[in-house]
């Protein structure tokens, strides 16, 4: 955990659960992540461009008032790299999103940051 | 007569001189009357007169008067010699015998008078001859007349009549006849034209040799026949009456026969529709009766004994039938009756053996020629196994219907070769249609079945059809309100001898609800897995988030685990009621007893809210760490008092809660800046996940803390709303 691998990666979580977003948002600073958002709802992802480039994006599929496939889609379609983290299971992903980078709940920080470096490894 | 006259003329030519006395003896005995004349005068030239010169006694006798010999005509009979002498005179000058015939004066009287010249004692006489053929000549003017009647009749008759000969060979065999009469009649009769004169066998000679030989045998015998027979030769039926004519045989023979044809083929059609009947009746299983115009009595013709004795006196509704029935009867009979119009009952009946059965009768009135119905006649059949199996097959038709209904059973019989289809109620429905709306056809099923499902529906039914396995399938329907259900079928091949599908039957239920509940239980795992183990990250995170405000172990772990049972607490709520609302109150009286707060230290007071689950779990963590901290440091620990009170606001589109809890205490312990697990609940999980807002404050009467956010829905996807 003190090894910074995420160092200069520029992170978004989306996260319903405060708790859980606040502790995931430590673990990824931790590691040397620059998390630029937490968002309990689906950001505005053009503003956040605007501030800068988004290495990759941790989302949580069940934001409470809706699911976030949209999103996923939404990131997919801007080549944004993502990685769901979630209580559900993998069979609940849609088809044209199942071969995306998938968590399960609760997942600790190096799994976190494995999926993640694995996810935007090839956009640095 | 020619005889005697021929002597008489033969002894006046030779023994006139020779011996007188016995030309006298002899003209005297003659039965006829006779004289002799002389004329008076020159024959030719001047006779005024004629005399008599002898004249016998027959003669006399007959004109009453004495013998006139020497004396003339013209003296007694003038009115004779007026009449007379041209003939006279005629006869003597042409010296040729004549007869004459003549009505006597005294008519009718005829007579027949031959007149014979002669010489008379060398003189030129001549005899008269006169016979009183009155009786004769009227018998022949009869027999004419008899004859023209005869004729008249002959030709009137309607029956053919004819004469005829029959022609035997050299060994006295009949071989023909010859027609000398016929009549009028006899042409249209025989179908022969122009007999007269011909034989049979020219005019026609394929006829049978019966009637040669019949013919033959009457003239030999001359015994009369009657007889019918038929001539296939002249296409005809005749009814004859041969008889002899004559004296001797061979007979001619009188031949009466009429054309029967018509007659005979009624005859035999009669005879024949009488024969089917009677071998109707005899052959029937049904019973053959007659009935009484009035519809009381009965007689049984013929068929099968169905009721035992008929007797035919008493009344058979009485005799017969089931008293149940016997009412229904009645009234079907007279009002039939009534109308004379055929009757037709089914109604139950007393069997020989007692058993009760039913019977079929129908029975059609017979009128007169008045048109009263003179009886009726009917027939009776027993429909005991019939009503049986209709009411086994009613039963079991019934059971089926009220089976499927209540098993909501969608059926259907498919008849493969004329493409019918019969659908029962449920199966209209379950295809979105009201039961007999549509005549169901394969079409019309596979329209509404779901296009995704079509192709393997399709490849399903004819793998049945080919294999003679069981059809059985699951597909979803598209109904026209733009429901879709699902629907589980099996259903079977019917095959006919050479093996090829006739029929298919089978049966459906509607799987919507059961597919319904297994995605809901999929979905149920799902959630169930998702909340767990978001629990199990919250804790974790509730865990790591607490530790920096604890030195102590103990502390640390005592707040954790008030922390847990708070979010405990909340879970058990929603699982109670899961995707529901909870009620603002309820939820903050609990929080308050677990905190063991008594009701006098507290003010609670707020309008009926129904908060989200979501929102229910951040309150009711709120409210934990408010009184937590409270009892520690603040109000509760104390004297102090809490108000805690919450209203409802509209803002823009959206409802918001705002709720205030408000201390006020005595004392203060210590006074708290840092920022703890409790503060940062309200000022931070607030706004991010409410999307409202949360602020604490520590007054020196105590803690204020405001909390707004808007109302929501249950945010669940277990709710069937989402």
């Amino acid at each position: 955990m003190t090894d910074r691998t995420l160092s200069g990666y520029r992170i978004v979580i989306v996260e319903d659960d405060y708790y859980q977003a606040q502790d995931c948002r430590q673990l990824l600073e931790a590691a040397g992540a620059k998390v630029i958002a937490v968002s309990a709802t689906v950001p505005d992802l053009s503003a956040l461009l605007e501030e800068g480039r988004i290495d990759a994006v941790l989302i949580d599929i069940n934001l409470g008032h809706g699911l976030s496939f949209d999103f996923a889609r939404e990131l997919k379609a801007r080549a944004i790299p993502f990685v769901f983290l979630t209580g559900y299971d993998a069979v609940m992903l849609p088809d044209d999103l199942a071969g995306s980078g998938y968590l399960t709940k609760p997942a600790d920080a190096r799994r976190i940051m494995a999926a993640l470096l694995n996810a935007a490894g090839g956009s640095r | 007569m020619v005889a005697d006259s021929a002597k008489a003329e033969g002894m006046a030519e030779y023994s006139s001189e020779t011996d007188d006395s016995l030309f006298r003896a002899a003209f005297d005995a003659l039965p006829d009357a006779a004289c002799i004349f002389e004329p008076v005068g020159a024959p030719g030239e001047a006779v005024t007169d004629w005399r008599y010169l002898a004249i016998n006694p027959t003669l006399r006798a007959m004109f009453a008067t004495e013998d006139l010999a020497g004396q003339t005509l013209g003296q007694h009979f003038p009115g004779m010699l007026a009449h007379w002498t041209a003939d006279l005179e005629r006869v003597i000058l042409g010296d040729t015998p004549e007869v004459l015939v003549r009505e006597g004066a005294q008519s009718p009287t005829v007579y027949e008078v031959i007149l014979t010249p002669l010489r008379y004692a060398g003189r030129r006489a001549l005899m008269a001859r006169i016979r009183d053929m009155t009786s004769e000549h009227q018998a022949r003017e009869k027999r004419r007349e008899a004859d023209a009647r005869y004729k008249q009749l002959f030709d009137a008759i309607d029956e053919g009549f004819c004469v005829i000969e029959v022609l035997f060979d050299a060994d006295n065999r009949p071989v023909d006849y010859l027609f000398i009469e016929g009549n009028d009649a006899f042409v249209e009769q025989s179908g022969l034209t122009d007999p007269v004169g011909k034989t049979m066998r020219s005019l026609q000679p394929d006829i049978e040799d019966k009637w040669i030989a019949t013919y033959g045998r009457i003239a030999l015998t001359g015994e009369a026949e009657r007889f019918e027979s038929e001539s296939a030769a002249l296409d005809r039926w005749f009814d004859v009456f041969a008889f002899p004519i004559g004296e001797t045989a061979p007979y001619t023979l009188g031949i009466l026969f009429e054309d029967i044809g018509k007659r005979k083929a009624m005859e035999l059609a009669l005879r024949h529709s009488e024969n089917r009947l009677q071998s109707l009746i005899e052959a029937t299983s049904d019973l053959i009766f007659r009935m009484n115009p009035e519809g009381t009595l009965m007689e049984q013709l013929g068929g099968k004994s169905l009721l035992g004795e008929v007797d035919g006196a008493s009344d058979w509704i009485e005799g017969f039938v089931a008293p149940a029935d016997r009412a229904a009867v009645r009234k079907a009979v007279d009002d039939a009756l009534a109308v004379s119009e055929p009757i037709e009952i089914e109604h139950r009946y007393i069997r020989p053996d007692g058993e009760i059965g039913w019977l079929y009768s129908r029975a059609v009135p017979v009128s007169g020629e008045d048109r009263k119905v003179t009886e009726w006649f009917g027939m009776a059949t027993d429909i005991t196994s019939r009503r049986n199996t209709e009411r086994e097959l009613a039963h079991g038709a019934q059971m089926l219907r009220v089976a499927s209904e209540i098993g909501r059973v969608g059926l259907w019989d498919w008849n493969v070769e004329t493409g019918e289809i019969t659908w029962s109620d449920e199966h209209y429905r379950m295809m979105g249609y009201e039961p007999g709306e549509v005549v169901p056809t394969y079409e019309l099923w596979e329209e509404r079945v779901h296009p995704e499902d079509r192709e393997a529906t399709d490849v399903r039914v004819n793998a049945a059809m080919e294999s003679g396995q069981d059809y059985i399938n699951e597909y979803r329907v598209c109904r026209p309100d733009g429901e879709v259900v699902w629907l589980s079928s099996r259903g079977r091949f019917l095959y006919d001898e050479q093996g090829k599908p006739v029929r298919m039957l089978g049966a459906m239920i509607d799987m919507t609800q059961r597919r319904r509940e297994e995605e809901w239980q999929r979905l149920l795992v799902a959630e169930l897995q998702h909340r767990v183990r978001n629990l199990i990250g919250m804790v974790r995170s509730v865990a790591r988030l607490s530790a920096p405000s604890h030195r102590h172990v103990d502390e640390y772990v005592d707040h954790l685990i008030g922390r847990l049972q708070a979010m405990g607490r909340t879970q058990s709520t929603l699982t109670r009621s899961p995707g529901r609302n909870v009620d603002l109150s309820e939820l903050v009286r609990e929080e308050l007893l677990v905190h063991a707060v008594q009701d006098d230290k507290c003010h609670v007071e707020g309008p009926e809210i129904a908060l989200s689950p979501h929102a229910a779990e951040i309150v009711t963590l709120a409210i934990h760490e408010l009184a937590t901290n409270s009892i520690k440091y603040g109000a509760l620990g104390d004297t102090g008092y809490i108000r805690i009170v919450w209203a409802t606001e509209d803002r823009g589109d959206k409802q918001w809660l705002t709720l205030r809890w408000q201390e006020r205490a005595q004392l203060r312990k210590t006074k708290q800046n840092r920022k703890g697990f409790g503060r940062k609940l309200i000022e931070e999980r607030v706004p991010y996940e409410l999307q409202g807002t949360g602020r604490f404050n520590v007054h020196d009467t105590g803690v204020l803390v405001e909390l707004e956010f808007p109302l929501v829905d249950a945010g669940s996807i277990l709710d069937p709303r989402s």
